[in-house]
């Protein structure tokens, strides 16, 4: 807008402006901002600048400027509302004050703008400009100001919004940045200026609370632009000891809540606010930021420990107060804002997972002035997403991929092979850490520890706990690429070897089968494993305890889902010690111990029986892989064709001879070697349940692929070399000999698709009509020359974690021997024996004949009909008499003590969100010098 | 140093492949069934006017119930576990069921028919649940009849499906599938009520639902009368011993079902008293497929006591009728060499006395014991007699235990060794294949799963 033609009416009879200038350690921004001031087509009436003992040469530089008379030195800690009325003192009374900070510049016609609007009204007491970044001086950061019910800070803008101009109306809004705010005089007298307990943060908008209950209006003059660098709030205003801490800003915003929120929903919202922030403690750890939590903490203590001062701040305002807030209630974000920023960082952190490595990022640039100009990212200019971004294209891909092989299982219930379904809520896993009453009369073994983690995950699902299987089984290629792509930027800056290499990775768990054979632990455990490593590396470069524990950690989630994870875990560590000599064992001596105590009494319960660790999470159905099915990635069952591995073996052989990253390759070998040892060593031997003699072939889907895993790692490492050495006719025989596996793989995948025996829908465990019964079913499979299964089946059967407590060696054995005696020669006795079990009915599937006859020859039980050709029904003409089991009582402690320790080695382990050292300036202040809440402006 | 180690670690790899090929694997494919003590045996005999129930055991057992039907009322005369028990019970049929592990308990009925009944010597075992069994030398015409007593002591309902063969093949009898037997109730059926007419037949109970005995009772009225309950012989098989067959070379039939449909062709080894010889006349008997053939066997087998050992080249079920004089008749089936200690009942009602033992050893040489009880199931005497290889030997209890009280013997044998017990009196003859009791039962291998 043009100053000179505009007509404005106050200019014949211009108010009077005092300008009040605050600074704090502000010599960085002060020159441009000064310079700034004395351009102003309509100069304030009287001059007041503030130094708040600032020990840089903030103080020279203002003395230079507008003259010593007119810089006050206010005490080290003094607030900013303090400032400005040690400044008001030597000021003579005007009209109107207008507020500046030390890191703000204005336009020339800023001043002029905040007045057109001041005029405008006689009940506008506060008027602020519309605020833009500085130093990109384009983006919006501010155009008035108001607060959520939840305590933020809301200006209702998008992050990073450039200013077009959409803006630019003036409205009536809560509250406008102390930068820039003009204030009538006398308002500001009535109503006694910013509140002493907001010394930096929070004291805008409660001031403009406090304007609007007073029957005053605030108002955006968004033809006042000003640029605010906001050091303080980004931490680029050099620190000193007396500024306020960093839970203030939150401190301040429970505080402003809590004095102005209206007397009758006063305790709803100090209960709501006390809540809330608990559970933002909890979200912090869980968002792995310790020191925000700890931040959310002391706030609450501040705010919540002194009630007197909540007491008189009420009452002050209640003195004030004109209008009621139902009048104001316009002027206060919309209650559902809080929810609407929840979903935004909930997608904020899943676009982080994926973001390109290559590419800078479009957010908030840096407030520092000295840094290069604005400059705005077109991005019509630039390349295709695949060339910027490949890898987030490479997920493109395999998700649609996933989606594509993942036909005809959209929908509720996934279970088939080894996958029981989910239970019908969240309540299903945490009861089966806490709740001692068991269904099954069978079960007096511990909860399983992968209970633990689909618990807290599935928990915000409540209702659809099977999503969190769901998208772990659908989406396993992806999921496993991406842990294996971090993995591979440790190991290789190559970026489209390690995609190759990640994708193969991941696509050899659906090679195995895994996925179709609903194999979850499986899955889970081959997810996790390249962050074992990752963090393994880390530990080798750069050793300490947190990244100790945070590997054991680690280990101890893929040993959850499933157990030989731990041998290949430890064997690692082995292998890093190896590597890295004596210097790292103690690190690595705990990073072993962690999973013993995170796993548990559970861990010892498999442990007992060695072989027992190949039981994973789900059904134990066997494995039939033979040595060669495992050299060539195969685990046996569904998968796809073994020759595709072959050109991956020749070129893992080839990597051996290599110079440049022989150590490395050499490396990679050694934990191949140890994934095929664990894998081979799985053909020989077999396991049994806890609840009998079984001899179930373990299925060696884990270090099958550890095993692919390390070859592709001697690959990827030895690739670069290959690339500089070979000739050209060569690479192509290379790069066709590597690629045969991801592509032969995918057509495969697709086109099988996930499904079979995974399914969707209702188990189909026993027939609908024996689920309904109150007893459990007993089912018979197998042959009576060949041998008879049976398992108990409550309900539908099983859901995933239950079998894992299905049984244990006293009433299994009895169980066992009665099944026997009844398909030999039953007798009553045995009838009522499976009674007292619980069963009700016995259920045979695929009935061989000879033990249909023996059971119809029991007495005490009669036929009924079934559901499907060759299968048989009996039900028993006696009630069951069970009603399940208890669990001893230590139980839910121990799981209790385990879900506890779970939370506590995340919270001690977690990538803790630091702060950026600031450098103080008052080095030489003795450590226990207490920092007051006291400082610069915002 | 470096070249070792790179040849070294692929090398390795290929070694640990060799060593997994050569280890043997501990998966367990096969599981074959193993036996088990029985716990508790059910079986059901006959009742009524003139029928004697005897109920035994081998060692005591721990309960036992008697149940008369139908009105389920208690047989407190055939109840307990420790004693031979015997009793004329007013009623259908009686199922005693009996506890006790490994006691072996065993049942049988003795008669001496009326002459409308045929007026022979009934002695006979009582049933447990059959799954199928299978009976020849019946009959539904030419004055003579057989009937299929089934009992159902259990609970719930009980279904049986009756397959019928004669000379000319498979009968397709109506009302012959499918036949209920409810709860704790008895059902007879008579055969000419399925097949008229027929002087031969065989016949299968094929168990479809609950569980059920079978028991069936033959009678003739013709100039050859005689009655006799015939025994369920052995499923069909392609070598079986049919044991037991009286002295006499006259009245002997042998009767061969091939239920399959090639012909079969039937070798005819006659176990005799001192050695194992091919008889003349019985040659390469072709029976075709789906069809019961009689065949006299001929004088040249010789009179002796002796054994009937059948191979033919597919299975087939076999029961040697025997009518040694006008009066009775009884029958000879294919029996399953003895597994453990057999009951023969000696105090069994009026006509029925210490019988005569036929034994065959039809492989290598055999031994049994025979062991004399009275009915607080006191040993009373005992004796041991040696069976030489592919002979048939015969011993004559009354002659052997002179003891008085003699209630019940029992036979322990070593060796492999097929034997019937003979009854005598009056002219009157009955034969009872010498069965197991049943102290272990075979049981599949049963294991949990998940």
């Amino acid at each position: 807008m043009d100053e000179t033609q505009t007509t404005r009416h106050w200019l014949d009879a211009p108010p009077t402006v005092a300008a009040v200038l605050v600074s704090h350690n502000g010599a960085t921004w002060l020159p441009k901002v000064i310079a700034s001031l004395g351009s102003m087509f309509f100069a304030p009436t009287a001059w007041q600048v503030v130094d708040v003992s600032s020990t840089d040469r903030s103080a020279d530089l203002l003395r230079d400027s507008f003259g010593a008379g007119r810089v006050s030195i206010a005490p080290s800690g003094t607030g900013f509302g303090d400032a400005v009325r040690l400044a008001l003192e030597s000021l003579p009374r005007t009209d109107w004050i207008w507020l500046l900070h030390d890191d703000s510049s204005v336009l020339p016609g800023t001043l002029s703008g905040l007045l057109d609007t001041a005029t405008s009204a006689p009940d506008i007491a506060v008027v602020g400009p519309k605020i833009r970044e500085w130093p990109s001086l384009r983006r919006l950061l501010e155009v008035g100001l108001t607060i959520t019910s939840t305590g933020g800070r809301e200006t209702g803008l998008e992050t990073g919004e450039p200013d077009a101009g959409q803006h630019d109306r003036e409205r009536d809004v809560l509250a406008v940045n102390t930068a820039g705010m003009l204030i009538r005089r006398d308002v500001w007298d009535e109503l006694d200026g910013f509140d002493r307990r907001l010394p930096l943060h929070g004291d805008d908008i409660d001031f403009g609370w406090r304007v609007a209950r007073a029957g005053y209006r605030t108002r955006t003059a968004p033809t006042a632009v000003l640029f605010h660098a906001e050091a303080s709030r980004r931490g680029t205003r050099r620190r000193s000891r007396s500024d306020v801490p960093h839970w203030e800003p939150r401190r301040a915003a429970l505080y402003t809540l809590l004095v102005n929120t209206p007397t009758p929903s006063f305790l709803f919202q100090s209960v709501r606010l006390f809540v809330g922030s608990l559970l933002r403690v909890v979200g912090f750890l869980v968002g792995k930021d310790p020191e925000a939590a700890s931040d959310e903490l002391l706030a609450l203590r501040s705010a919540y420990t002194h009630p007197i001062r909540l007491f008189k701040g009420r009452r002050t305002r209640a003195r004030t107060a004109k209008r009621s807030h139902r009048e104001i209630r316009g002027l206060l974000a919309p209650y559902w804002l809080p929810y609407q920023h929840g979903y935004d960082i909930a997608r904020e952190t899943i676009t982080a997972l994926v973001r390109p490595e290559a590419v800078a990022t479009v957010g908030r640039r840096s407030t520092r002035p000295d840094e290069s100009p604005d400059e705005a990212i077109d991005l019509e200019d630039q390349p295709s997403v695949l060339a910027r971004r490949p890898w987030f294209a490479v997920v493109l891909v395999l998700v649609i991929l996933s989606l594509l092989a993942g036909r005809g299982l959209f929908g509720a219930g996934l279970h088939g092979g080894a996958l029981p379904a989910s239970p019908e809520s969240a309540y299903g896993w945490w009861s089966l850490l806490f709740d001692r009453h068991r269904e099954l009369p069978t079960a007096s073994v511990l909860a399983p520890a992968f209970a633990i983690p689909l618990a807290l995950v599935a928990t915000p699902v409540w209702f659809q706990p099977g999503l969190v299987v769901w998208i772990l089984m659908l989406f396993a290629v992806p999921l496993a690429a991406l842990s294996a792509h971090r993995l591979g930027r440790v190991l290789s800056p190559h970026r489209g070897i390690r995609i190759a290499c990640a994708v193969t990775y991941a696509l050899s768990i659906v090679a195995t089968g895994a996925v179709s054979q609903g194999r979850v632990g499986t899955v889970v455990a081959l997810i996790v494993l390249p962050i074992v490593v990752n963090t393994a590396i880390q530990l080798a470069e750069t050793p300490g305890w947190q990244l100790g524990l945070r590997v054991g950690i680690w280990i101890a989630a893929a040993a959850a889902f499933a157990p030989i994870a731990l041998v290949l875990g430890l064997g690692g560590l082995l292998i890093l010690l190896y590597a890295e000599g004596r210097w790292v064992s103690r690190y690595l001596l705990a990073a072993a111990g962690v999973p013993l105590v995170l796993l548990g009494p559970w861990l010892f319960q498999r442990a007992l029986r060695p072989w027992r660790m190949w039981w994973e999470a789900g059904f134990p159905v066997p494995g039939s892989a033979t040595a060669i099915d495992v050299v060539l990635g195969r685990a046996g069952g569904v998968s796809a064709p073994a020759w595709l591995t072959v050109g991956l073996l020749v070129l893992a052989v080839l990597a051996l001879w290599t110079r440049r990253a022989r150590l490395g390759v050499e490396l990679s070998w050694l934990v191949a070697l140890l994934g095929l040892t664990v894998a081979l060593v799985g053909t020989l031997v077999t396991y049994s349940t806890h609840a009998g003699p079984a001899a179930i072939e373990p299925w060696v889907g884990v270090p099958t692929v550890v095993w692919i895993g390390g070859l592709l790692s001697a690959v990827l490492l030895a690739a670069p070399e290959a690339w500089r050495r070979l000739p050209r006719p060569a690479l192509v025989v290379v790069v066709i000999a590597a690629l045969v596996l991801p592509i032969g793989t995918t057509l495969w995948w697709v086109e099988r698709g996930n499904a079979d025996p995974l399914d969707i829908g209702r188990t189909a465990a026993v027939p609908v009509f024996l689920a309904d019964r109150p007893g459990n079913t007993l089912v018979l499979t197998g042959t009576v020359a060949d041998g008879v299964d049976y398992r108990v089946v409550d309900g539908d059967g099983p859901y995933l974690g239950q079998e894992a407590i299905a049984g244990s060696s006293p009433s299994t054995k009895e169980l066992t021997a009665t099944v026997r005696r009844v398909l030999a020669n039953a007798t009553a006795a045995d009838i009522r024996v499976l009674s007292a079990h619980g069963i009700d009915a016995i259920y045979a599937p695929t009935a061989d004949p000879e033990v249909a006859r023996r059971v119809d020859g029991a007495p005490l039980l009669a036929p009924a009909g079934s559901d499907s050709p060759g299968s048989r029904v009996w039900t028993l003409t006696i009630a069951p008499k069970s009603d399940g089991a208890t669990s001893p009582v230590w139980h839910p402690i121990v799981s209790g003590m385990q879900v506890l320790a779970w939370l506590l080695a995340i919270v001690l382990t977690a990538p803790v969100r630091r702060r950026e050292l600031e450098p103080l300036l008052e080095d030489d202040l003795p450590e226990d010098a207490v920092p007051t809440d006291r400082g610069a402006p915002t | 140093m470096i070249r070792y180690r790179t040849i070294g670690i692929p090398l390795v790899a290929a070694g640990l492949v060799l060593t997994a090929y050569l280890v043997p694997e501990q998966s367990e494919d096969r599981r074959p069934p193993a036996g088990v003590k029985v716990t508790q045996t059910t079986y059901a005999c006959p009742a009524g006017a003139g029928i004697t129930v005897g109920a035994g055991q081998i060692s005591p057992g721990t309960e036992g119930t008697a149940t008369v039907l139908p009105g389920k009322t208690a047989a407190k005369d055939l109840g307990g576990t420790k004693s031979w028990r015997t009793a004329r019970v007013d009623g259908r049929g009686v199922v005693v069921e009996q506890q006790g592990r490994g006691s072996g308990p065993a049942g049988f009925f003795g008669a001496v028919s009326p002459k409308a009944g045929g007026g022979g010597l009934s002695v006979g075992s009582c049933s447990a649940s059959v799954d199928a069994a299978w009976f020849l030398g019946l009959g539904s015409g030419v004055k003579h009849f057989s009937t299929v007593t089934l009992t159902n002591g259990t609970a719930v309902p009980a279904a049986v499906d009756l397959d019928l063969w004669g000379p000319d093949g498979k009968i397709d009898a109506v009302g012959a599938k499918g036949i209920v037997i409810k709860p704790h109730a008895t059902r007879r059926v008579q055969l000419e009520d399925l097949a008229a007419g027929e002087p031969e037949l065989a016949l299968r109970v094929l168990r479809r639902r609950g569980a059920v005995s079978a028991v069936v009772n033959d009678f003739s009225k013709a100039v050859f009368g005689g009655t006799e309950p015939v025994t369920a012989t052995a499923t069909p098989r392609r070598s079986q011993v049919v044991g037991g067959l009286v002295s006499g070379a006259d009245g002997r039939t042998l009767a061969l079902l091939n239920p399959g449909t090639a012909t079969a062709r039937v070798e005819v080894d006659v176990i005799g008293p001192k050695s194992t010889f091919k008889p003349e006349g019985l040659d390469a008997i072709k029976v075709k497929g789906g069809s019961l053939r009689l065949v006299e066997v001929p004088s040249t087998a010789g009179r002796a006591r002796q054994a009937l050992r059948i191979t033919s080249d597919v299975p087939v079920a076999a029961t040697v009728r025997m009518a040694p004089n006008e009066l009775d008749y009884a029958y000879a089936e294919s029996a399953l060499e003895l597994e453990g200690p057999a009951i023969v009942p000696i105090k069994l009602g009026k006509g029925v006395s210490a019988p005569d033992l036929i034994l065959t050893a039809p492989r290598r040489t055999a031994s049994v014991q025979v062991f004399a009880y009275n009915r607080s199931m006191k040993q009373l005497g005992e004796l041991t007699m040696s069976i030489e290889a592919e002979t048939t030997t015969h011993l004559d209890i009354a002659k052997k235990f002179t003891q008085k009280g003699i209630a019940y013997l029992v036979v322990q044998h070593k060796g492999d060794v097929v034997g019937a017990a003979t009854y005598r009196g009056g002219g009157r003859v009955s034969s009872l294949a010498l069965l197991s009791a049943p102290i272990k039962v075979l049981a599949p291998q049963v294991r949990p799963i998940d």
